[in-house]
């Protein structure tokens, strides 16, 4: 098989946040991964594990003044975003690598018309494009996210869209300058089961239509077993295991990521309580030294709260930090 | 006495705990320039369940389905439009606000987001001591005292953080206080609407486990409010599907969740997200077509013929109820 060029890379990407003056908040360290060409990159963690504020790194979205990335490069096709021009980077944002955010009621401005702002996408990075031109390319994007009526959603006002509908015209918006990078920060969240379906169905198909290739972000882990191909569990701003998706869940090998697994209530679970991880996820204030989830972790020694562990192969594909992977039970 | 006593076991043997007869909430929803309603919201039409004693109801559906409207009437919170609640076997629907004062002790409720039902300027331990305050459960200071730091400790966390404002602690812990600020005054009964569905997965499964655990202690009866069917699944032992402000599947979990009956509950469980491989194999994925519609004039007959892969001309018609098997009922026309 020959060697797929990755279409992005992320090495060793860190981001601090500066609160004050004396602290520094070390939200994502030291975290490496890559998205090959139309594949579907899952990222799964709890609230405060960093994997937001990785994704919105690759287009630099954080709060500019705050943020510092001590170390870290970002490759888009062999660029380096980290290190581009303000202007040459706003160019790739929106166009090349889009983003659709959790939130379909805020990432909306409510006093302009869909077509008003879906047209905007496109013009901004063609100056040149006639608004007609651009209208009937907004057209053939809402078609393509199955609602009925493009006409109508064009003039109308994001208030008057249901939630389903709201979030599939967002995935409209950012595919309509067909990028080949879609990064979705919990697209699904704020939307209900049988719309959620809806929703991952479409995405499903426009990929494999569109050959674009997605990061998808979320703490469901059903929805990522659904949707990715290869999956991150990252936590407390690290990455601690990186598998392809069927091999991460039914053989994990890090105890956090078995501890998520068995905490969801699976319809095929017989016992009475549900297996659970103790204690809660911490803050980036008092975030423990060496392996972040040593004090939560059953299987910890004196070395977990020393050193991060180095990235093992545990199979092929399958990367897992952890001390103790050897002797942690495998399927936990 | 002894007569009496057995007369009230017999009588509590034969009589479910909680009964709701054909609830049905309307808002108004627009009203004309004098202030007079013409169009209503159907929050909840005609809605009758039982709750049996030391057991899980679960109430499963998507946002709009009247779910969290029919809790808050059962706790007082609505006063409903019409129909009857019966709590062992008392009419609570007919009483004055004063004789259901007690009741309010009896029945108690967990919310959904642990960041807004808890008072910030309050410390958690007077939050915990509202319910025993407002009752007069406690004679002293120091009695008081004790109640709390026992709450406490039986749901998680420790007696000295009593002290501490909500804003000290993370999103579980907040859960677990409001946990036992509904425990407070004793309650038999607790609604929790949504109880899990604002907190991290590892989180979920603890407070999941302390609902069980305090279920089997205190003998408690749960509504339990949630869209998450895997957590509904595993955590009832009764479940009801609502769609629209409507019941159209109800029986006991195993039964519903082995043999799903009404389409709209096939494609609610189908739309949950698969996990395993095994899982994913088994499953039959049902997508519906379009949105919720509009609880403001809700379709005539079956309200989920909008959106039914099997709906014909009799859906037009109100369906009825249809026994599937014992305990097991569906409110569908391919029953009949």
């Amino acid at each position: 098989m020959e060697q797929q060029k990755p279409l992005l890379e992320v090495i060793d990407l860190s981001v601090d946040f500066r609160m004050d003056r004396r602290t520094l908040l070390h939200a994502v360290r030291h975290v490496s991964f890559h998205v090959n060409p139309g594949e579907t990159l899952g990222i799964v963690g709890e609230s405060g594990c960093g994997k937001s504020v990785t994704c919105m790194s690759i287009l630099k979205l954080n709060p500019e003044r705050r943020t510092v990335y001590p170390t870290g490069q970002i490759l888009f096709e062999g660029r380096d975003l980290m290190r581009m021009p303000p202007k040459q980077l706003s160019a790739i944002r929106g166009n090349e690598i889009s983003m659709v955010f959790q939130e379909p009621m805020t990432a909306m401005n409510p006093l302009f018309t869909i077509g008003d702002q879906m047209m905007e996408v496109l013009r901004i990075h063609d100056h040149r494009m006639e608004r007609s031109k651009a209208y009937k390319m907004c057209l053939e994007a809402i078609a393509r996210v199955k609602i009925p009526n493009p006409e109508r959603i064009m003039k109308s006002y994001p208030f008057t869209l249901s939630g389903g509908m709201r979030q599939r015209i967002m995935i409209a918006m950012a595919m309509v300058t067909k990028p080949k990078l879609l990064i979705c920060d919990e697209p699904t969240t704020a939307l209900d089961v049988t719309i959620q379906a809806q929703v991952l169905d479409l995405m499903n198909e426009l990929k494999q239509e569109a050959g674009t290739a997605i990061i998808f972000i979320t703490h469901d882990l059903g929805v990522i077993s659904e949707m990715a191909d290869r999956v991150l569990i990252m936590y407390g701003g690290r990455v601690c295991e990186a598998a392809a998706v069927d091999e991460l869940f039914t053989h994990p090998r890090h105890p956090y990521t078995m501890g998520l697994i068995d905490s969801r209530p699976s319809p095929d679970y017989q016992g009475d309580r549900l297996r659970m991880i103790p204690g809660s996820v911490p803050t980036l204030k008092d975030m423990p030294e060496g392996c972040p989830f040593n004090n939560r972790c059953q299987y910890a020694t004196g070395a977990c709260g020393e050193t991060f562990p180095d990235f093992a192969c545990a199979s092929e594909g399958h990367t897992v930090a952890c001390h103790h992977w050897k002797t942690t039970p495998e399927n936990g | 006495m002894m007569q009496a006593m057995q007369n009230e076991k017999e009588f509590k043997q034969n009589h479910y705990f909680l009964e709701a007869e054909e609830l049905t909430m309307h808002f108004p929803a627009k009203s004309d320039g004098l202030g007079r309603p013409v169009s209503w919201i159907h929050a909840a039409d005609a809605v009758s369940f039982r709750v049996p004693k030391g057991k899980t109801l679960g109430v499963v559906g998507e946002s709009g389905c009247g779910k969290s409207t029919v809790g808050k009437m059962l706790l007082n919170i609505y006063r409903p439009t019409s129909g009857k609640i019966y709590y062992e076997g008392t009419e609570l629907t007919g009483l004055s606000a004063k004789e259901r004062r007690p009741y309010a002790k009896r029945m108690q409720l967990v919310w959904q987001d642990p960041y807004s039902s808890l008072d910030p300027r309050l410390r958690a331990g007077d939050i915990i001591a509202e319910g025993i305050d407002n009752f007069h459960l406690a004679s002293s200071a120091a009695q008081r005292r004790e109640r709390v730091e026992q709450l406490m400790t039986m749901c998680g966390l420790f007696p000295e953080q009593a002290a501490n404002y909500p804003h000290q602690f993370s999103g579980g812990q907040r859960q677990r206080i409001c946990i036992a600020r509904a425990l407070a005054t004793d309650p038999e009964f607790i609604v929790c609407d949504e109880a899990v569905s604002a907190l991290d997965v590892s989180i979920q499964a603890q407070i999941i486990n302390l609902l069980k655990d305090l279920q089997e202690e205190l003998s408690l009866t749960y509504l339990f409010i949630s869209h998450d069917l895997n957590i509904v699944h595993f955590i009832s032992d009764e479940i009801i599907v609502m769609y629209l402000g409507q019941i159209v599947e109800r029986g006991t979990m195993e039964k519903v969740y082995q043999n799903r009956a009404h389409p709209y509950t096939k494609a609610l469980f189908s739309a949950t997200p698969a996990f395993t491989p095994a899982e994913k194999q088994r499953k039959n994925r049902m997508i519906l077509e379009g949105d919720v519609p509009s609880p403001v004039d809700p379709p005539q007959g079956c309200r989920f013929r909008g959106r039914c892969p099997y709906a014909s001309k009799r859906c037009e018609e109100e369906p009825g109820w249809h026994e599937v098997e014992s305990d097991h009922f569906v409110r569908c026309h391919l029953f009949d």
